[in-house]
C-alpha cells in the first residue's frame, strides 16, 4: 500500500502535447476516479502510472520514491482493461496466477491464492474455463481476478464496466466498491459513468485536455463546480446555463438578453461584473409561482421523476421534477430555483464567481 | 411458384458442380499425367495418339535409384529444406512480433525488406556466386541454406507480422505488467496465440525451399545438389527419359503436397486470419 504522487507530468507523441502539465497526489488507500471528455488523456495517464508508457517530463512516485525509470513488472501496480485483456489460451485459474509464476511462487500458494481471489469473485467454478467460454460479466470478473490475485499496491481500473449492460455494471459497481472497502488497496478508477464516479469515488479527478479541472469529493464537485466545464460535466442532466447581464440599482439584478429576470439570493461577488453565465441543475427547479417563466416544450415522466424541456426566452432548459404534474406543452408555467443552488460563472474565463 | 424457385436452385447447383468440375480437371490433369508419365515406358508417353492404357513398370524409378543415385539428391533437399525453414521461421517470428507489437515504425523497415524480396534471384546470381567462391563455401550446404533463408525471410516475417498484429495490444501490456520481460510476452503469450499462423507460414516456406532451382544450381556441383536439380540429367543427347522424369517429379512433390495436407487446418485458418480471438 501506498500513496502516489503525478508531479508535473507531461505527455508528448511527437509534436503532440497530449497532457500539457498534470499534477495531483492519490492517498494511501484511496479511490480516485478519473473523468473527462474522451481524448483527454485518462487512459494515458493511467498507462503512464502502470509503466507502459514512457512520461515525457515530470515525476511519478510511489511513496517518496521516484519511479519515473521503474520497469512496469517492477512498479507492483496491476491494470484492468476495458476490453480484459485475458490470456486466450489459459484457463481461468492459469490466467488469474500467471503472475504469481511469473514470479516463480510455489505452486501450493499460486494456487492457494488463486482459490481465495476467486471465492471473493465467486469465480470457483469457472477455474478451468477458457476465457472464450464465459460471459462479458465473468470475463471481467477473471480479470479483476487477475489483479486481486498480485496483492498489488496500486490498482489501476480503465473503464473496467463499459462493455457490460446495464444491469450487471450496477452489480459489479457495488462489487468492485464492497471489495475496495475491504481490501483498502490505492486504486485509479477511469470511467465515463456519471453514476460510476459518484458513488465510487472518495475523490474525483475531472480532466480536461490533459489538464486538471477539479479534484475533490463528488459532493463538493456537485455542489461547488470550479468552473463551467466541471458545473456542466458533474451531474445528469447536465447543469443549465444561461447568459445574463448584471444592472445594478439598489442590489444587483440578473437578466438573459431577452431580458428574463432570473432570481439569485446571494449577490456577492457581481460587483463590477456587466455579464455573468447563470448555472442552475434541473433538479434545482421546482414548479412555483414565481421565478422564472417559461414555456413547456416536451413533458417526459419516468415514473420516479418529471423531466420537463422549456424554454426561457427561447433558450433550451431542462427541468426534473421528483412530482407528477400535471402540464402540457405550450403552457406558460414559472420554475422556482431551489434557495442557494445557483451558480454564477465568469463567461469569459467559465471560473466560478464566489458566492 | 415453388416449383420454379426449386428447379432454378437445381440448374444453379447443377452449373456450379460442373464448373468446379471443370477446374478439378484443368489443376488436376496434368499432374496426374505426370505421375502417370513415371509409370509408364518412355514409348507409350510420347506415342501418337496419347495412350491411357498402358503397361505400368517401374523402370523409371530403377533408373533414378540405381544409375541417378536420386537418394543422395532428395536427402541434400532435406537437409537444405528443414533447416532453411527452421531458421527461417527462428528469425521472423520474433521479428515479425517485434514489427507488429513493439516498434511503431514497423511500417517503413517492413517495406525496406519486401523490397529486398522483389529483386529477381538472378540478377543476384553473380555475386552470390563471387560470395561464395571467395568465402569457399561453393557447393556446401550451408552456402545454400543461407541463401534460401535470406531470401524468405522477407516474406515471412511479412505474413507472420500479419498474425502478430491480430493479437489486441493490451494483451502484451497486460503480459508485460504481470511481470513478463518482453522475450516472456513473446514465448508465453503471442506464440500459443500465433501457432497456426507460423505453421502456414513454414508451409510456404517449406515449399519455397523445397522447389528453389536457380540457387542450388549456381551454387553446387557434385556434393551438396537438390532434388529438382536431378531433373536435369534426365535430358540427353539421346532425348529425354520421360520414365524418369515423371517418376522425379512425382517423388518430388509428394512431400510437399502430404506436408501441405497435414497442415491445411492451419493454411486456411492461418490465411483467413481467424486465428487469433
Ligand atoms: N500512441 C499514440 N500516438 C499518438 N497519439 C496518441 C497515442 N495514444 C493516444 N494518443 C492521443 O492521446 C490523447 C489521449 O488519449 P487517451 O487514450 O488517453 O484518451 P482517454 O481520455 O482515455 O479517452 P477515452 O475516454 O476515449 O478512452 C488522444 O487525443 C489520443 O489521440
Ligand atoms: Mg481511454
Amino acid at each position: 500500500m501506498t500513496d502516489v504522487t503525478i508531479r508535473n507530468v507531461t505527455k508528448r507523441y511527437g509534436a503532440l502535447t497530449v497532457i500539457p502539465q498534470l499534477s495531483f497526489k492519490i492517498e494511501d488507500g484511496e479511490f480516485v476516479v478519473l473523468v473527462g471528455p474522451s481524448g483527454c488523456g485518462k487512459s494515458t495517464l493511467l498507462r503512464m502510472l502502470a509503466g507502459l508508457e514512457e512520461i515525457s517530463g515530470g515525476d511519478l512516485l510511489m511513496g517518496t520514491e521516484v519511479i519515473n525509470e521503474r520497469p512496469a513488472k517492477e512498479r507492483d501496480m496491476a491494470i484492468v482493461f476495458q476490453n480484459y485483456a485475458l490470456y486466450p489460451h489459459m484457463t481461468v485459474a492459469e490466467n488469474m496466477g500467471f503472475a504469481l509464476k511469473l514470479r516463480k511462487r510455489p505452486r501450493a500458494e499460486i494456487d492457494e491464492r488463486v482459490d481465495k481471489a476467486a471465492a471473493i469473485l465467486g469465480l470457483g467454478k469457472l477455474l478451468d474455463r477458457y476465457p472464450r467460454a464465459l460471459s462479458g460479466g465473468q470475463r471481467q470478473r477473471v480479470a479483476m481476478g487477475r489483479a486481486i490475485v498480485r496483492d498489488p499496491q496500486v490498482f489501476l481500473f480503465d473503464e473496467p464496466l463499459s462493455n457490460l449492460d446495464a444491469k450487471l455494471r450496477v452489480q459489479m459497481r457495488a462489487e468492485i466498491k464492497a471489495l475496495h472497502q475491504r481490501l483498502k488497496i490505492t486504486t485509479v478508477y477511469v470511467t465515463h459513468d456519471q453514476i460510476e464516479a459518484m458513488t465510487m469515488a472518495d475523490k474525483i479527478v475531472v480532466m480536461n485536455e490533459g489538464r486538471v479541472e477539479q479534484m475533490g469529493t463528488p459532493l463538493e464537485l456537485y455542489d461547488r463546480p470550479a468552473n463551467i466545464f466541471v458545473a456542466g460535466f458533474i451531474g445528469s442532466p447536465s447543469m443549465n446555463f444561461l447568459p445574463a447581464t448584471v444592472t445594478t440599482a439598489s442590489s444587483p439584478v440578473l437578466k438573459t438578453p431577452e431580458g428574463v429576470e432570473l432570481p439569485i439570493d446571494a449577490p456577492q461577488g457581481l460587483a463590477g461584473r456587466a455579464e455573468v453565465t447563470y448555472g442552475i441543475r434541473p433538479e434545482h427547479l421546482q414548479l412555483g409561482e414565481s421565478g422564472i417563466p417559461a414555456e413547456v416544450v416536451v413533458v417526459e415522466p419516468t415514473g420516479s421523476e418529471t423531466q420537463l424541456y422549456v424554454t426561457v426566452g427561447g433558450r433550451e432548459v431542462v427541468a426534473v421534477l421528483r412530482d407528477r404534474v400535471d402540464v402540457r406543452p405550450g403552457q406558460q408555467i414559472w420554475l422556482t430555483p431551489k434557495a442557494g443552488c445557483a451558480h454564477l460563472f465568469d463567461p469569459a474565463t467559465g471560473a466560478r464567481i464566489t458566492g | 411458384m415453388a416449383i420454379s424457385s426449386r428447379t432454378n436452385r437445381t440448374t444453379r447447383k447443377l452449373l456450379w458442380t460442373l464448373f468446379w468440375c471443370v477446374l478439378a480437371f484443368v489443376y488436376l490433369f496434368p499432374y496426374t499425367w505426370m505421375v502417370l508419365t513415371g509409370f509408364r515406358h518412355g514409348v507409350d508417353t510420347i506415342s501418337m495418339p496419347p495412350r491411357f492404357i498402358f503397361e505400368p513398370t517401374l523402370a523409371g524409378f530403377r533408373h533414378l535409384f540405381e544409375v541417378t543415385g536420386f537418394q543422395k539428391y532428395i536427402i541434400n533437399s532435406a537437409v537444405v529444406t528443414i533447416l532453411s525453414v527452421v531458421l527461417v521461421i527462428g528469425v521472423s517470428a520474433p521479428a515479425a512480433y517485434a514489427l507488429a507489437q513493439i516498434s511503431k515504425r514497423g511500417g517503413a523497415l517492413l517495406v525496406a525488406i519486401l523490397v529486398a524480396r522483389i529483386i529477381p534471384g538472378i540478377a543476384i546470381g553473380v555475386p552470390v556466386y563471387l560470395l561464395a567462391t571467395r568465402l569457399h563455401q561453393l557447393d556446401t550446404y550451408q552456402a545454400l541454406v543461407i541463401i534460401n533463408v535470406a531470401v524468405n525471410i522477407p516474406f515471412a516475417i511479412w505474413l507472420m507480422r500479419s498474425f502478430f498484429m491480430e493479437v489486441h495490444p493490451t494483451l502484451r501490456e497486460a503480459a508485460i505488467s504481470d511481470g513478463c520481460s518482453e522475450w516472456q510476452v513473446f514465448t508465453k503469450i503471442m506464440l500459443p496465440l500465433v501457432l497456426g499462423g507460423m505453421l502456414a507460414t513454414s508451409v510456404f516456406v517449406f515449399i519455397a525451399v523445397w522447389n528453389e532451382f536457380l540457387f542450388a544450381l549456381i551454387l553446387t556441383t557434385s556434393v551438396s545438389p537438390t532434388a529438382p536439380l536431378a531433373m536435369l540429367g534426365f535430358r540427353t543427347q539421346y532425348g529425354v527419359q520421360w520414365d524418369a522424369v515423371g517418376a522425379a517429379a512425382f517423388l518430388v512433390s509428394t512431400p510437399v503436397i502430404v506436408f501441405a495436407f497435414i497442415m491445411q487446418r492451419y493454411l486456411v485458418q492461418g490465411l483467413t486470419m481467424g486465428s487469433v480471438k
